[in-house]
Parts: C-alpha cells; sequence; structure tokens
C-alpha cells in the first residue's frame, strides 16, 4: 500500500471515531500553529506493518472531548482522567487504520503512553502518512508509517 | 428481567463509556462490574454470577484470547455469554475468537445503538 492509500485510510479512520465515538467533526487545517500546550499520545503496533501511530491535540480540545465523552463536566475533570480518554482515542485510530491497511495478519497494540507537553502540534515524519485537522475547540494531528504498509 | 454485566477492559475511559452507554440506552441493568484484565474478572466471577461479559482482547496481563480460553474450559463459566469489543476489525481475529467461544464482536469505534443491539441479541432480548 503506498502512502496515498495509507494517508486515505488514516484520515477515514479518524473521521470515522471522531464521529461514531464522539460526534464531532473536523476539517483539514492549513498552516502551522505557535507553540502551545498539547496532550501527546502514542501506540505502538506489531504485525505486518510493525510502527508508531503518533497523535497530539490542544490540551482545550482535549479537555471537552474527554469530559463529553465520559459524561462529566470539562472544569471538573482531572489531568488523568483527559489522558485516559486521549489514550483510548488513539488506540481507536490505530486499530481502525490498521484494519483498514491490514487485511492478512492479526495485528497487536501496546498500551498507548500519553503526555502533556508543550511545543508544536503538527506531526511530520518522513516515510509517514499525517493528517492535521480543525476540531471543536483546538486541533488534532495524528501520524502513521507508511513503511512497509499493508505489504 | 433485569441483567448483570461484567465489563473487561484495561482503558477506566472505555469501562466508564461501555457502562454510560448501555445506562443511557435503557437496558434494563441490575449491576455492573468492571475488571481491567482477565484474570481481574476471573476473579470476580469466583465471587459474583453474571449474565454477560464484554471484554477488550489488547489488555496487560491475562488478555481476552486466553481469558475467553479459561470461560471455555470451565464447567460453570462456558454458558456465560461473551461479546468482544475490539480495535480489531478485520475478519481473520473475529473467526478466532468466534472459535475461542466469543458469541458476539463489537468494532470500536461504535454507535451505541449497535452496543445495545449486540447484548440483546447475545442475550436473546427481544426488543
Amino acid at each position: 500500500m503506498n502512502e496515498t492509500a495509507v494517508s486515505v485510510s488514516l484520515r477515514e479512520a479518524v473521521d470515522e471515531v471522531l464521529e461514531t465515538m464522539f460526534f464531532i467533526e473536523s476539517e483539514a487545517l492549513a498552516g502551522d500553529r505557535p507553540a502551545e500546550e498539547v496532550v501527546a499520545s502514542s501506540v505502538e503496533f506489531e504485525g505486518s506493518p510493525s510502527g508508531t501511530l503518533r497523535l497530539r491535540i490542544t490540551l482545550e480540545a482535549a479537555r471537552g472531548m474527554a469530559a463529553d465523552f465520559l459524561g462529566e463536566e470539562a472544569s471538573d475533570l482531572p489531568a488523568a482522567r483527559t489522558a485516559e480518554v486521549i489514550s483510548e482515542l488513539a488506540n481507536m485510530i490505530c486499530g481502525a487504520t490498521l484494519s483498514r491497511v491490514e487485511s492478512e495478519t492479526t495485528f497487536r497494540l501496546s498500551a498507548p503512553v500519553t503526555t502533556l507537553e508543550t511545543g508544536s502540534l503538527t506531526l511530520t515524519a518522513a516515510g509517514a502518512a499525517a493528517c492535521h485537522l480543525g476540531i471543536p475547540g483546538g486541533a488534532l494531528s495524528v501520524s502513521f508509517p507508511c513503511h512497509g504498509a499493508g505489504s | 428481567m433485569a441483567y448483570r454485566l461484567l465489563i473487561v477492559d484495561d482503558s477506566p475511559a472505555m469501562r466508564a463509556l461501555v457502562r454510560r452507554v448501555i445506562g443511557l440506552s435503557g437496558f434494563d441493568l441490575a449491576a455492573c462490574f468492571e475488571a481491567s484484565n482477565g484474570q481481574e474478572a476471573l476473579d470476580l466471577l469466583s465471587r459474583e454470577w453474571v449474565d454477560a461479559i464484554l471484554t477488550d482482547i489488547n489488555m496487560p496481563g491475562m488478555d481476552g484470547e486466553e481469558f475467553l480460553r479459561r470461560l471455555a474450559s470451565d464447567d460453570v463459566f462456558r454458558s456465560v455469554p461473551v461479546i468482544v469489543i475490539s480495535t480489531d476489525a478485520t475478519q481473520h481475529r473475529k473467526e478466532r475468537l468466534r472459535v475461542l467461544g466469543a458469541r458476539g464482536y463489537l468494532s470500536k469505534p461504535f454507535l451505541p445503538e449497535t452496543l445495545r443491539a449486540e447484548l440483546e441479541m447475545t442475550l436473546g432480548v427481544s426488543g
């Protein structure tokens, strides 16, 4: 599967997860953003392909999504609960992407690692598909390695 | 009839979501237990009877596949219907889990109504 096909699969997977589990829609984000507080999550996966999905989401958007997901008030939500939901977001996007690019073998996901960071939202890496999206309250960036996908 | 359910998932957020979705859907729930992996679930099942189990697959400690094997090898627990909730939507994974004893399969992401429908179908509840 080439980089374009992986990019399409990644975008489809992100939209499916956002719309189905969080009831939100996204739009393509043009241009970079200044350094800001972001929640960063990564999920390693083993199978064919193997690699790491990386996700970054602006803090306020993360809080809003976590509150809606859990049915709680954003102002009352501890940072750890926000991190749990963003971990699950990364886990679902990774699985949904792999289910699109992988059809012959079973894959295994590691537990997501999620931290609060200050830096650029935008994820870019050589040989990786990426999408940068505007969502209610902020923005989201996801990258997925193309190397070996579907081969 | 009110049902007793067990949710097995290492993600506290997903356990909370599943519990909330089932509650909001109006499903007749008598009790809802939670465990973070297969071993915790087996420990809980030694003390509490449940009508159905919803389990993840990728979990630290005892994962979902081993949990299904352990349930299938137990004279009492093998009769408890299990629905797998997993990010892996590939057909060969679904078939493998059915062979291990899963009665239902729900791919994440899922719509709330799909979860209720799968639960009712597995339990033989008429809408």
